[in-house]
C-alpha cells in the first residue's frame, strides 16, 4: 500500500500491534533480517518444503537459538523421523527437547500440540507434520484436520511460545501468520566445485551441503534469502 | 528444667536396638560403628534402663552427664553411672587408648605413640596437660582429645529422625467397578499423606497402589514420577491416568497407596532465565501425553555411548539448567531425516545422480544389536539426497533417511 503525506508520519495501529511482538530468532542472519527478527511467539509458523529443500535444518537452528538461550523445546513428530544425533550436531541442547512420538497420526499430534501449547512453559513448540517421504507411507490421514488449527491458533495466542510447523506444502491456512516455502538450489559436493547442472557431472565427491532458499509466502515482510547449510 | 543426661548402650543387633529406643524417646543419635546414645531426664533415666536391660542382658550400658562420659562408662565399665560433676574422677585412671571410643581421627594412633613416650598413659594425665603449650606442640587435634579426656562433649547432640511410611488404606463395604468412585476414595487417602509430606518437607519419586479385588487377588501397580511432587491433586491425576491405561478385570473392595519419600526438587527460577513449566503443570501435561501415545513415545532423547546407527533412548524430561556449548558454526547444518524402519530399496543407476561412499561401519558383534553397514549418501534425479546403506547381514540396500 502506497502512502504519502501525513500518513508516512502516521503508523496504522496493526502495524503498532505488529511491532510488539516478541520473536525467536532462526540463527540465520540474513533470514532473521527478513523476518524482522525471527518466528513471532503467540503466533503458528508454517515451514513448507519437499525433502532436502532444508526446512529441517531451519527449524533445528531455531531450536538451537531456542535452547541454547535456556528455552524447553518440544518436539511433536508425527512421523518418527527425528534424529538425537543430528540434533545435537546442530547445537540443540537435548536435555531442554521433550520428544513426542506420534506413529503416524495426525489427530494424536494436533491433540499432543494442543496440550503442550495449552501447559505453557516451552519457548517453541514444533509440529513435525512432514511425511518421510513425498510418497508417504501413512497409517492415519494423510494431512493434519483442518480444525486443529484455529484450535491451535487460539492455544497458542498470548503465550511466549512460538509454533513452528513442517510440512511438504502449506496446509495451516490462514491460522498461521509466517509461511517460509523452502526450495533447494544447489547441491554442494565437495569444497571445490558445487553441482549445478545435474547432467554435466556424473562422477563422485564429497557431500558438503545444501544450498536452499527461503521464500516469505506470508508475513510482514515478503522475499526470499538464499542460505548456506554445511557440515 | 533438669538437666539432660546421657545413656550410650552398645549392641551387636542396631537397627532392632534403634527401634526400640526410639519408642522410648525421640533423642537418639547413633555413633558409629555399633552404640546408640539417648538423651534422657533424671525422672525418665531409670524407666528406660529398665526397658533396655529387659531387651537384652547382653547390652553394655552405662551413662552420665555427657555423651563422651557415657560412651566410655558403657565400654569400659558396663553398668555405671557417672554423676554430673564427677567425669574426670571417673576417666582419669582410664587409659589414653580409650579416646579410641570418640574420636575417629586417623591421626589418633600417632598422638597416642606420641602421648606414650611422653610418659602420659592415662586420660586424667592427659587432662592435667598444660592446654596453652598441648595446642602449640600438636596442634588443635591434641587440643580436642585433651577435652574428651575431661569428659566434655565437642559437637551438639543429633538426634535421628524415625524411619517413617507413608502409607494409607481403606477396605470398602462394597466393591467398584468403576473410576470416579475410585478416584473419591483415592483422594481421601492422597489428601493427608501429602499433607504430612509436606511438613516434613519432602515430595515423593513413586506411587504405589495396591488394589483388593472381589476375586480375592491383588493388583499391584507402581507409578514412577519424572520427578519429586508433593501436590495431592496432581498426584491423583496421574495416578487416574495410570488406572484408565489399565481397567481391573474384578471390582475393587480396598485400595493402599504408598508413597516413597525423598527430598523435593528446588525449583529455583532465575530473573535472567526464560520461565520453566510449572512442576506440578508439567507432570499432568507428561502423564496426559503418554496416555495419548504411549509412555515409551515421551520423553527426553539421550544419546548412547556407541556408534551404532541410531542409538538412543528416552529419558525422563526434566527440564535442565545445562546450556548449550555449540557456537552459530555449528548451527544450520544438513540434518537426517530418519526412515525408522529404515525402508528397504531397490536403486536402480539410471535414478542416481551423484553419490558418495562408501563408509563401512559395524560393530557391537558380541551383542545382540551387532551392525555391519556400507553407507552411501546419494543425490537421485528428483533432487533428493538420501542416505542409503548395504546390509552385510541382510544382504540388502535400506534408505537410512532423507538430508534436509
Amino acid at each position: 500500500m502506497r502512502r504519502g503525506g501525513l500518513s508516512q508520519a502516521v503508523k496504522p495501529a496493526s502495524e503498532l500491534l505488529e511491532e510488539r511482538v516478541e520473536r525467536l530468532p532462526t540463527g540465520l542472519e540474513t533470514l532473521d533480517q527478513l523476518l524482522a527478527g525471527g518466528f513471532p511467539k503467540g503466533k503458528i509458523s508454517e515451514v513448507a518444503g519437499v525433502p532436502s529443500s532444508g526446512k529441517t535444518s531451519l527449524v533445528f537452528s531455531t531450536l538451537a537459538q531456542a535452547t541454547v538461550a535456556g528455552e524447553n523445546a518440544a518436539y511433536i513428530d508425527t512421523f518418527n523421523v527425528f534424529d538425537p544425533l543430528s540434533a545435537a550436531q546442530s547445537g540443540i541442547s537435548l536435555p531442554r527437547v521433550l520428544w513426542i512420538r506420534c506413529s503416524g497420526s495426525h489427530e494424536k499430534a494436533a491433540a499432543a500440540a494442543d496440550m503442550i501449547a495449552r501447559a505453557g512453559g516451552f519457548g517453541i513448540l514444533v509440529w513435525d507434520a512432514a511425511p518421510p517421504d513425498e510418497q508417504p507411507r501413512q497409517t492415519g490421514s494423510e494431512k493434519p484436520p483442518s480444525h486443529a488449527w484455529f484450535r491451535l491458533k487460539q492455544a497458542i495466542e498470548g503465550s511466549q511460545s512460538v509454533l513452528l510447523v513442517l510440512s511438504l506444502k502449506p496446509s495451516a491456512g490462514s491460522a498461521a501468520s509466517v509461511v517460509l516455502n523452502m526450495n533447494r538450489t544447489k547441491i554442494l559436493w565437495n569444497p571445490e566445485q558445487s553441482v549445478e547442472n545435474r547432467e554435466s557431472l556424473r562422477r563422485p565427491g564429497l557431500f558438503k551441503g545444501l544450498v536452499f532458499e527461503a521464500e516469505i509466502q506470508r508475513g510482514k515482510s515478503r522475499g526470499r534469502v538464499r542460505v548456506h547449510s554445511r557440515f | 528444667m533438669a538437666a539432660s543426661e546421657f545413656i550410650a548402650v552398645f549392641s551387636r543387633d542396631l537397627p532392632s536396638l534403634l527401634e526400640l529406643a526410639q519408642t522410648l524417646t525421640p533423642r537418639v543419635e547413633i555413633s558409629p560403628p555399633d552404640a546408640l546414645v539417648l538423651e534422657v531426664t533424671p525422672r525418665s533415666r531409670a524407666g528406660i534402663l529398665d526397658k533396655l536391660r529387659k531387651f537384652s542382658s547382653s547390652l553394655q550400658v552405662g551413662g552420665g552427664g555427657t555423651r563422651s562420659v557415657a560412651l566410655i562408662a558403657a565400654r569400659m565399665s558396663p553398668g555405671a553411672w557417672v554423676p554430673q560433676g564427677k567425669e574426670p574422677e571417673f576417666l582419669a585412671p582410664l587409659p589414653v587408648a580409650s579416646l579410641k571410643l570418640l574420636d575417629d581421627n586417623p591421626q589418633l594412633p600417632e598422638f597416642l605413640i606420641t602421648f606414650s613416650r611422653w610418659g602420659i598413659h592415662s586420660l586424667g594425665e592427659l587432662a592435667a596437660l598444660p592446654e596453652k603449650e598441648l595446642t602449640a606442640r600438636l596442634g588443635q587435634p591434641a587440643a580436642r582429645l585433651q577435652r574428651l579426656a575431661r569428659g566434655e562433649d565437642l559437637k551438639p547432640f543429633q538426634a535421628e529422625l524415625p524411619g517413617h511410611r507413608f502409607e494409607a488404606a481403606v477396605d470398602l463395604e462394597y466393591g467398584l467397578d468403576s473410576l470416579e468412585p475410585l478416584s473419591f476414595i483415592l483422594a481421601g487417602l492422597l489428601d493427608p499423606l501429602c499433607a504430612e509430606l509436606q511438613s516434613s518437607n519432602l515430595a515423593t519419586d513413586s506411587v504405589e497402589l495396591e488394589l483388593k479385588l472381589e476375586s480375592g487377588e491383588v493388583s499391584r501397580r507402581k507409578l514412577q514420577l519424572a520427578f519429586p511432587l508433593s501436590h495431592s491433586k496432581t498426584i491423583l491425576a496421574l495416578t487416574r491416568l495410570e488406572l484408565q491405561s489399565q481397567t481391573e478385570k474384578a471390582r475393587i473392595t480396598g485400595a493402599l497407596i504408598r508413597l516413597n519419600p525423598v527430598p523435593p526438587r528446588i525449583w529455583q527460577h532465575s530473573l535472567f532465565e526464560p520461565l520453566a513449566p510449572a512442576p506440578e503443570k508439567l507432570a499432568r501435561t507428561l502423564g496426559r501425553l503418554g496416555a495419548l501415545v504411549g509412555k515409551e513415545n515421551v520423553g527426553c532423547p539421550v544419546l548412547l555411548d556407541t556408534r551404532r546407527p541410531d542409538a538412543f533412548r528416552l529419558g525422563p524430561f526434566a527440564p535442565a539448567k545445562t546450556r548449550s556449548t555449540a557456537s552459530m558454526q555449528e548451527a544450520n547444518r544438513p540434518v537426517l531425516r530418519r526412515f525408522r524402519p529404515p525402508f528397504p530399496a531397490r536403486i536402480r543407476p539410471e535414478q542416481t545422480v551423484n553419490w558418495v561412499g562408501p563408509w563401512r561401519t559395524s560393530g557391537e558383534w558380541w551383542a545382540g544389536t551387532a551392525w555391519d553397514h556400507d553407507e552411501w549418501d546419494v543425490e537421485f534425479v528428483n533432487g533428493t539426497i538420501y542416505r542409503v546403506f548395504f546390509d552385510q547381514k541382510r544382504r540388502g540396500w535400506f534408505l537410512e533417511g532423507v538430508y534436509d
